[in-house]
């Protein structure tokens, strides 16, 4: 049988299993919008586990943690350090979220928000932020899946099948079963996707270099510069502290910031359940190491590659691996992929109904359960468009929504700790913020000090809302209370 | 020890955590060498960080709960 017809085989049998669970998982949901979007509250730990994990590593770790290291050396290294620092502060916030959303009945961020802030504007200006920096997430999800599959079918499965395929039993089983599908198919697409990262993150140095540390003494006597902090930038050129600092800060900030994240609070049992989330989530941080490990394995073997992404496909298309390790290894890449992209489209088309268009109409149960299904197929249509099209800047907006993202950090903080702030001091931040962060991300020299221009935002969003909230009183309707109140 | 101080250990082991991982602090690690267990220098420190980290949310996951059910219970 031939190479690329084996490798189907075994992602046909993992697109099976996997679609097998996401049905099977929603069967004990209930029939209403806390069911279809918040999993009744009912996720015990090793499903908030998985689904923390295997959400965060998404198709850009498993593809684009060996590109960097590949192509970028040590700068690769930024992004096992902010991990930790970012979960961190989700112990306590975390609970705190989950125990005010029970109370008020929240299943989004902009309905966290508007609880202690009432504003429509305010709510689909979140709606807006997220579902803008959701879009373009999902279709690098979507355009990774089809990379991989294209790659080791030897082109006989094209991207644009690859992704409908994969991404075609996403949507099935979302529809079908909600959070609770998500749930559970990353709890499966985890474990298999850590499994082979570390079997091949082991086994590639072996074979190719006789070990890890051999690895490195070569990669040290031929190319020192890779091995050096802070790294290189994708042009070769020295990276610099500011872009290497800033980028560790503008991530630990945003990422529980990510409505697919943040939103998950509202998933938990208990919130035991979400601490011990938090506690566990290094282990799945240090993930992050055999991937590095498979980058720097191509580093003395494969000459200067257009797209470093690719170098994981390249590799194992080119050391000779048995053909059902090439199958599995394409599996976990899908996993990766998938595991994000389900957690990201049901996200997106929750935030599109919940806080962009409930504030405006008055829709029962039912009818919001339809739409949240209706916008999850028109998300993934938008976003197997672009992910199909090429030319289209994805990068470019990715590392925009990142900044953008990182300014729902100080309205979250303000909600829960501080007093006086007020709707419009929150409503300015956020413009002020996010508008400095557009500036000098399309300014790229105007940057001081070479600082993430999501840095260079929260310095004035910060300022500015408490400026404005020290000058404006809270409109009425404020739950602030039940906010500020250290025993909720 | 009590509660209160765990937590401030714990908090001030992130802060330390965080200036480890940033400029100027990582600078003085962030060449190659030594090999540490095989893995260049700046790459073990990353790692260590990450440990460290996870030994400590243990220790205070660890604390809190024996809190928790000091002040449900109060027998034990």
């Amino acid at each position: 049988m031939e190479q690329w017809v084996v490798v189907s085989l075994v992602i046909g049998v993992y697109l099976a299993l996997t679609l097998w669970i996401g049905l099977r998982a929603g069967r004990g949901a209930s029939a209403t919008v806390d069911g279809f979007v918040a999993g009744d509250r009912d996720f015990g730990l090793l499903v908030m586990y998985f689904v923390t994990g295997a959400t965060v590593f998404s198709a850009f770790a498993f593809l684009g943690g060996p590109g960097w290291a590949y192509s970028r050396g040590a700068a690769a290294f930024y992004i096992l350090s902010y991990g930790v620092l970012g979960i961190a502060p989700w112990y306590y916030i975390g609970p705190k979220v989950a125990r005010i959303g029970r109370r008020l009945g929240h299943v989004t961020q902009a309905q966290f928000l508007i609880g202690r802030f009432p504003s429509r504007g305010l709510s689909v200006l979140i709606a807006v932020i997220s579902v803008a920096a959701l879009i373009p997430y999902i279709t690098l999800q979507m355009r990774g899946a089809g990379i991989v599959i294209e790659a080791v079918t030897d082109g006989h499965v094209p991207l644009w099948a690859g992704a409908a395929i994969a991404y075609g039993i996403v949507l099935i089983y979302v529809l079908a079963s909600g959070v609770t599908a998500v749930g559970w198919t990353n709890t499966f697409q985890g474990i298999f996707m850590v499994t082979i990262a570390w079997v091949l993150g082991l086994y590639l140095p072996y074979a190719l270099y006789g070990g890890i540390g051999p690895m490195f003494t070569q990669i040290l006597e031929q190319r020192p510069e890779l091995l050096e902090l802070p790294g290189l930038t994708a042009t070769g050129a020295s990276w610099t502290w500011g872009g290497y600092t800033s980028a560790i800060l503008i991530s630990a900030i945003g990422l529980t910031m990510w409505p697919h994240l943040f939103m998950k609070a509202f998933t938990a049992r208990n919130e035991r359940i979400i601490r011990r989330t938090v506690v566990l989530f290094p282990t799945f941080q240090l993930f992050l190491v055999p991937v590095f490990l498979i980058g720097f394995a191509g580093v003395l073997y494969v000459d200067a590659l257009a797209r470093p992404d690719f170098i994981l496909p390249h590799l194992i298309l080119n050391v000779q691996l048995p053909v059902i390790v090439v199958g599995l290894f394409c599996a976990g890449a899908l996993s990766a992929s998938m595991s994000t992209g389900d957690a990201l489209l049901h996200a997106t088309a929750s935030v599109a109904v919940e806080d962009g268009v409930r504030p405006f109409a008055d829709l029962s149960e039912a009818a919001q359960r339809r739409l949240i299904r209706i916008f999850i197929v028109v998300a993934g249509s938008v976003s197997y468009y672009f992910a199909v099209s090429e030319g289209v800047s994805l990068v470019v907006l990715l590392l925009t929504s990142y900044g953008i993202i990182a300014q729902l950090a100080p309205p979250v903080i303000a909600a829960l700790f501080w007093k006086r702030a007020t709707t419009a001091g929150v409503l300015a931040g956020l413009l002020a913020g996010g508008g400095t962060a557009l500036l000098f991300f399309f300014n790229p020299d105007w940057r001081i000090l070479d600082l993430h221009e999501g840095l260079l935002g929260l310095m004035v969003h910060v300022p500015v809302l408490v400026a404005v909230s020290l000058f404006t009183t809270e409109r009425s309707g404020s739950r602030r209370d039940v906010y500020l109140n250290r025993d909720v | 020890m009590d509660i209160k101080t765990v937590r401030r250990i714990v908090g001030v082991f992130f802060i330390l955590y965080l200036l480890g991982v940033i400029w100027p602090v990582v600078s003085l690690v962030g060449g190659p060498q030594p090999l540490v267990f095989g893995l260049p220098l700046a790459f073990a420190w990353s790692i260590g960080w990450i440990i460290l980290g996870a030994v400590a949310l243990a220790l205070l996951e660890w604390a809190e709960s024996r809190h928790e059910r000091r002040s449900s219970g109060g027998e034990c």
